[in-house]
C-alpha cells in the first residue's frame, strides 16, 4: 500500500497541513456563499498556485474542490439557495428542517454524511487507481475515444428537463472548444483571421466568465429581490445537537449515496450534481418514510451530501490515468499538473507514483480538516458569510475576475473572453440552457475529437477500428446501451404523461 | 414569444457556425476533415434551433408582443458594457488606473452610497490588487498601449 | 468623480507620446539590469523547452543580479509568445526562449511577418534538442534497417506517433522517411508526453520524439538512433543516423534566447556573457540532466548560423508540407 508512507510524509510537514487546513476553510467559505462554485474559486485562486511546490499546489485546489462541495450544503441548508449545484438536492430537505429550527442538526448530518461519502470515494480511488493506471498503459486513442464517447452519452441522457436545450447547451460547449488550431491538421477553424483567436479560447477565463462573472450579472439582476434566510441563532440547542439515535436511520443512505457518488464519479463529465440528484431519488424510493422526504427528513439530507462528495475522488481517476478530465475542477487540475510540467495520463505512474499518492493523502486529510471544521463551526462559517454585505462582496469578486483571469496566462485577450463568457453565461441561466452541459462539453471536447482522428489515422477500415479493439467496442457498447435505456425511459415517461392528462 | 425568440437565437448561432465550419479548408486524402465535427454540431444546433422555434409558435396562441426589458436586466447590461470598457482601458492605460475608475462605479452600481467607502476603494482596490498579483505573485502586469503609470517609476 | 479621473486620464494621454522615447532612453545599457528579466516561454509548462527555461531562472542566481522570472505563453505554434515578445519593450526586460528548430519551422510554414532569422535580435544558444527514432519495447524493430524493411515492404502501412505536426519532431521524422524513401502515416499526438505514452502502449509502430524522453523509460521503450550525425551529449548510448550511415535530414533545435530587435547592442551584449556563465555553471547542467538533457552554449553569431544553415535543409522538406 503506497498511501501509508504518503500518509506519514504529509503528516510530517507542518507547512503541508496548514495549506491543507487553509484549503478546507477557504472551499467551505466559498461553498457557503450563494453563487460561488468550488470550481469557480479553483479557477480564480489558479494563478496563486503557480508559484507553489507542485504538490502544494495540487492538494490546496483538490481539497477546495472536496470542501467546496461540502461548504455548499450550508448555503443550501440556512439560505435555501444551492451555494453549489451540487447541493441543490440538499436544499430540498435542508430548507426545511433549519426553518423548524433544526438547521444545526441538519448542518451535522451533512458533514458526517459528506465525509463518508468522500472516504468511501477516496478509498475506492487509492485502491483501484494503480490498477486502472496499469490497464490504461495499454489503452490507445480508440479506446479513449470509446470512453468519451460513453461519458457524452451519459451527458446527454442526463441534461435535465429540457433536452433539447440540454442538447444545444452542450452543442455550443463543443464548437467553443473548436475555435482555434485543429489539433490534429493544425488548419485554422472559427478564427476569422484573428491571430488571439487562433489560439483557441481558455478554460480559466472562460470558467471564470461563466461561473464567476455570469453569477455577478445575476446577482445584479436580482439583487433587488429579499432572502429569505434562516439565522444560525435562531433556533433552541435542542435542533443544534445530532444523536446517534438520529443519524442511524440515516447511515444506509449516506452508504448508499456513497457507492452512487463513486460509481458516478469514475465516469467522466457527470459530476457531484447529477449524483447527489441520483442518490436523492433513490434514498427516497427506498425510505421507510420517503412521505416525510423534502420536508424536513434528515435522510434526504444524508443521501444527496454523501454522493456528492463521493464524486470527488473517483473522478480523478480518468483524470490521472488517461488525461480525461471527469469534471470542471479536474480540467483545472489537469492544467495545474503541466504547469509543473507533470504529464497526466498513462505514465503518470512511472514517473510521479509518490507525489500522486501524497496527493491522495492530502485529500484524506482534507476530509477530516473540513469534517472537523463542518462539524463544530459551520454556523459560524455562515455568520461569516452573513456578515460580508453583497454590495461589497460582488463588486469585489467582479474586480478579482479580471486580474484573476488576465494572470492566468498573462493574456488580455482572456480578459476579453472571460467577459464575453460572463454575459453569455447569464444569457444562457436566463433562458433555462444547461452551463454545466456547456462547460462540460467545452472541456471533453477537445479530446474527444483529438483521439477520435488519431483512431482513424492507426485505422486501416476506417471506422471498424472502434469496433475491432475490444475494450473500445465495449465501451461504445455501453454507450449505446445507456443511450437505448434512456430513450426507453423519455418514451414512457411521455406516455405515463399523457396518460396522466387524459 | 420568448421561446420562438430562443429559437431563432440557436438557429442563427447554428447557422453562422454552419457558415464558419465552410470555410475550413479539405483534407488531404485519406484523413478525415478538420470541419467534420464543427460542421456536425453546427448542423445539429441549427435543427435544435428550429425545434424550438416550431415548439414555441405552437405553444403560442396569444398576442405577438416582445419581452419589455426588465431594470434588472438593464442593470445587467450596464454592467456589462463597463466590463467591456474596463477592458479596453487596462488595454490602453495598463492595470491601475482603469481599476481606480471601476471600482467605484461598480460599489456604487451594486448599491455602496458611503461617499468615503467609494473615495478609499479608488487608492485602496488598484493598490491592494496589484500588490497581490503583480507584486507578491510575480504576474507580469499589463503595460498600457498608450500610457501606463509603472512607465513612470524607476 | 468619474469626471475628475476621466480628466485625469485625458491629461495622461496627452502626456503618453511625450514620455514614451523617454522612457525608453532611460533603460539605457548603464544600469541594466535593474528590474526582474523576464524569459518568455512559447509554450505551455513541463516540456523540453520549459524545462531550460526554469533551470535558466534557478541558475541565473548569482550571476545576474536580478531574478529571472519565467513567463510561459503558448499557443500558435510558439507564435503567439513571439508575437509578444516582438511587441515587447526592447529593453532588455524581456526576452525569449524558444526552440529555435521548432520557431523557424513554425513561421516557414504558417503565414506570419515574424522571420525566426531577421524579426529579433539573437542573444545566445543555451542548449540543444533533438528528435530520435524510437520504438515500443516489444516491438520486433532492433535496428533501423528492420522499419526500412518492414516500411519497404508495407508502403504506407506502418504507423508513426509525434508530438504535432510542423513540430521538428515531426519534420525530421518526415526527413528520415524522404531520405530513406519510404511512406509511413503519421499520427500526430498533442506533445512528446502523449506521443511518448502512445509508443508505451504499442499504438503506432515507431515515433519520432525528443532523444531526453527516453530517460526513465528504458524499459518500456527503445531507441534506435537519434537524428543526428554524431552522438547526444546526454543520451550516449543512443546511436546516431550519422554513424549507423543511414541518410536523414539535419533537423534539430539549438534552445535560444532571442531580444527584440532593437534591443541596445550593450543590453544584448551584457545577456549573451551572464548566459555564457550560467550555462557553465554546475547547477544548470544538474537541473537538465533530471530532464535528460544538457546545455550547450554558442554565442549570437555562432546561433545564428546555425539557424540560418537548418533552414537552407529543412525548405525542401516544408515545401511538400505546406
Amino acid at each position: 500500500m503506497d498511501i501509508f508512507p504518503a500518509l506519514a510524509d504529509v503528516l510530517a510537514d507542518p507547512m503541508l497541513l496548514g495549506a491543507i487546513l487553509l484549503a478546507a476553510v477557504v472551499g467551505m467559505v466559498v461553498g457557503a456563499t450563494p453563487g460561488l462554485t468550488a470550481a469557480a474559486a479553483i479557477a480564480m485562486l489558479l494563478p496563486v498556485t503557480y508559484y507553489m511546490d507542485p504538490l502544494f499546489a495540487l492538494a490546496f485546489l483538490y481539497v477546495i474542490g472536496k470542501s467546496g462541495r461540502y461548504g455548499g450544503s450550508i448555503a443550501a441548508i440556512l439560505f435555501n439557495t444551492p451555494g453549489t449545484a451540487a447541493s441543490a438536492a440538499t436544499q430540498l430537505d435542508g430548507y426545511p428542517l433549519a426553518r423548524q429550527g433544526k438547521a444545526g442538526k441538519a448542518m451535522k448530518t451533512a458533514t458526517v454524511s459528506s465525509v463518508i461519502g468522500d472516504f468511501m470515494g477516496d478509498t475506492l480511488l487509492i485502491v483501484g487507481v494503480g490498477w486502472i493506471a496499469a490497464l490504461a498503459l495499454k489503452l490507445g486513442p480508440p479506446e479513449t475515444f470509446a470512453i468519451y464517447f460513453a461519458a457524452f452519452v451519459v451527458i446527454g441522457s442526463v441534461i435535465g428537463k429540457s433536452v433539447v436545450k440540454g442538447l444545444a447547451s452542450a452543442g455550443l460547449g463543443v464548437l467553443v472548444a473548436t475555435v482555434g488550431l485543429d489539433p490534429i491538421s493544425g488548419v485554422e477553424r472559427y478564427t476569422f483571421g484573428s491571430f488571439d483567436l487562433s489560439n483557441g479560447i481558455g478554460l480559466v477565463p472562460l470558467m471564470i466568465g461563466v461561473f464567476v462573472l455570469g453569477e455577478v450579472f445575476a446577482q445584479m439582476e436580482t439583487r433587488h429581490r429579499a432572502v429569505e434566510t434562516v439565522r444560525p441563532q435562531d433556533h433552541g440547542r435542542d435542533g443544534d445537537t445530532l444523536t446517534w439515535a438520529e443519524y442511524k436511520p440515516c447511515l444506509p443512505h449516506a452508504l448508499r449515496g456513497g457507492l452512487i457518488g463513486a460509481g458516478i464519479g469514475v465516469l467522466p463529465g457527470l459530476g457531484s450534481a447529477i449524483a447527489a440528484f441520483i442518490s436523492y431519488g433513490e434514498g427516497k424510493r427506498r425510505a421507510r418514510n420517503p412521505e416525510q422526504w423534502g420536508h424536513g427528513a434528515l435522510e434526504g439530507v444524508a443521501a444527496p451530501e454523501s454522493a456528492n462528495n463521493a464524486v470527488s475522488g473517483p473522478s480523478m481517476a480518468p483524470l490521472l490515468t488517461l488525461g480525461i478530465p471527469g469534471s470542471t475542477i479536474g480540467a483545472i487540475l489537469l492544467g495545474v499538473f503541466l504547469i509543473h510540467g507533470i504529464q497526466v495520463g498513462p505514465t503518470l505512474f512511472l514517473t510521479s507514483k509518490e507525489l500522486v499518492y501524497r496527493l491522495f493523502a492530502c485529500g484524506l486529510l482534507g476530509i477530516v480538516a473540513y469534517g472537523l471544521i463542518g462539524y463544530f463551526g459551520a454556523a459560524q462559517v455562515a455568520k461569516l458569510i452573513l456578515r460580508v454585505p453583497p454590495r461589497v462582496l460582488y463588486p469585489l469578486i467582479f474586480l478579482t475576475s479580471f486580474v484573476a483571469a488576465y494572470s492566468a496566462r498573462g493574456s488580455l485577450f482572456d480578459v476579453l473572453v472571460m467577459v464575453v463568457s460572463g454575459f453569455a453565461g447569464w444569457i444562457m441561466r436566463k433562458v433555462d440552457f444547461n452551463v454545466a452541459a456547456f462547460v462540460i462539453s467545452f472541456v471533453l471536447a477537445k479530446g474527444a475529437e483529438e483521439t477520435f482522428r488519431q483512431a482513424l489515422l492507426m485505422s486501416d477500415h476506417g471506422l471498424l477500428i472502434f469496433i475491432e479493439r475490444p475494450i473500445a467496442a465495449a465501451f461504445l457498447g455501453l454507450g449505446v446501451v445507456a443511450m437505448g435505456l434512456r430513450v426507453r425511459t423519455l418514451v414512457r415517461d411521455r406516455r405515463a404523461g399523457s396518460a396522466g392528462h387524459a | 414569444m420568448k421561446a420562438v425568440l430562443e429559437g431563432l437565437a440557436v438557429t442563427a448561432l447554428g447557422g453562422g457556425a454552419v457558415w464558419g465550419a465552410l470555410a475550413v479548408p479539405s483534407a488531404p486524402a485519406g484523413e478525415t476533415w478538420a470541419g467534420l465535427v464543427p460542421m456536425t454540431v453546427a448542423v445539429g444546433l441549427v435543427l435544435a434551433g428550429l425545434w424550438m422555434t416550431l415548439a414555441g409558435m405552437r405553444a403560442h396562441a396569444g398576442v405577438w408582443s416582445l419581452p419589455r426589458p426588465t431594470r434588472g436586466t438593464l442593470e445587467v447590461l450596464g454592467l456589462a458594457v463597463l466590463a467591456l470598457a474596463y477592458h479596453q482601458g487596462i488595454v490602453w492605460f495598463g492595470y491601475l488606473l482603469p481599476t481606480a475608475v471601476a471600482a467605484p462605479i461598480t460599489l456604487a452600481a451594486f448599491g455602496v452610497r458611503s461617499r468615503l467607502g467609494l473615495a478609499l476603494s479608488v487608492v485602496l482596490c488598484p493598490l491592494a490588487f496589484h500588490l497581490v498579483f503583480f507584486q507578491l505573485l510575480g504576474v507580469f502586469p499589463p503595460y498600457g498601449s498608450l500610457f501606463d503609470p509603472l512607465d513612470l517609476l524607476p | 468623480m468619474l469626471r475628475r479621473h476621466l480628466i485625469a486620464g485625458t491629461a495622461a494621454l496627452a502626456l503618453a507620446p511625450l514620455m514614451a522615447p523617454l522612457v525608453a532612453s532611460m533603460a539605457g545599457a548603464a544600469d541594466y539590469p535593474r528590474r526582474p528579466i523576464n524569459i518568455v516561454v512559447p509554450y505551455k509548462a513541463g516540456g523540453g523547452t520549459d524545462a531550460y527555461a526554469r533551470a535558466l531562472s534557478a541558475a541565473a542566481e548569482g550571476v545576474l543580479p536580478v531574478p529571472v522570472v519565467v513567463v510561459n505563453k503558448p499557443g500558435s505554434g510558439g507564435l503567439n509568445g513571439a508575437q509578444s515578445v516582438l511587441g515587447a519593450r526592447p529593453d532588455g526586460y524581456t526576452v525569449m526562449l524558444t526552440s529555435g528548430g521548432s520557431f523557424l519551422l513554425t513561421t516557414l510554414m504558417r503565414k506570419t511577418p515574424i522571420d525566426a532569422l531577421d524579426s529579433f535580435r539573437f542573444v545566445a544558444q543555451v542548449g540543444q534538442l533533438r528528435t530520435a527514432l524510437m520504438v515500443p519495447a516489444d516491438s520486433p524493430f532492433q535496428t533501423v534497417q528492420d522499419v526500412i524493411a518492414a516500411a519497404k515492404a508495407n508502403p504506407g502501412g506502418l504507423r508513426w506517433a509525434h508530438s504535432g505536426r510542423g513540430g521538428f519532431h515531426h519534420v525530421g521524422g518526415l526527413g528520415f522517411l524522404a531520405a530513406n524513401g519510404i511512406k509511413a502515416q503519421d499520427v500526430p499526438f498533442k506533445g512528446g508526453g502523449p506521443a511518448r505514452a502512445a509508443l508505451i502502449g504499442a499504438q503506432t509502430d515507431f515515433g519520432f520524439i525528443g532523444v531526453q524522453q527516453l530517460r526513465g523509460f528504458e524499459g518500456k521503450i527503445r531507441a534506435l538512433a537519434v537524428n543526428a550525425a554524431d552522438r547526444d551529449g546526454i543520451m550516449t548510448k543512443v546511436p546516431s543516423f550519422g554513424e549507423l550511415g543511414i541518410p536523414f535530414a539535419n533537423v534539430s533545435s539549438p534552445v535560444l534566447i532571442l531580444a527584440p530587435k532593437d534591443t541596445p547592442d550593450a543590453v544584448v551584449a551584457y545577456l549573451e556573457a551572464a548566459l555564457k556563465d550560467i550555462t557553465a555553471k554546475h547547477a544548470f547542467a544538474d537541473l537538465l540532466a533530471k530532464q535528460g538533457s544538457g546545455p550547450v552554449y554558442a554565442d549570437a553569431a555562432t546561433a545564428r548560423a546555425t539557424l540560418a544553415a537548418m533552414k537552407a535543409d529543412v525548405t525542401p522538406l516544408v515545401a511538400d508540407l505546406k
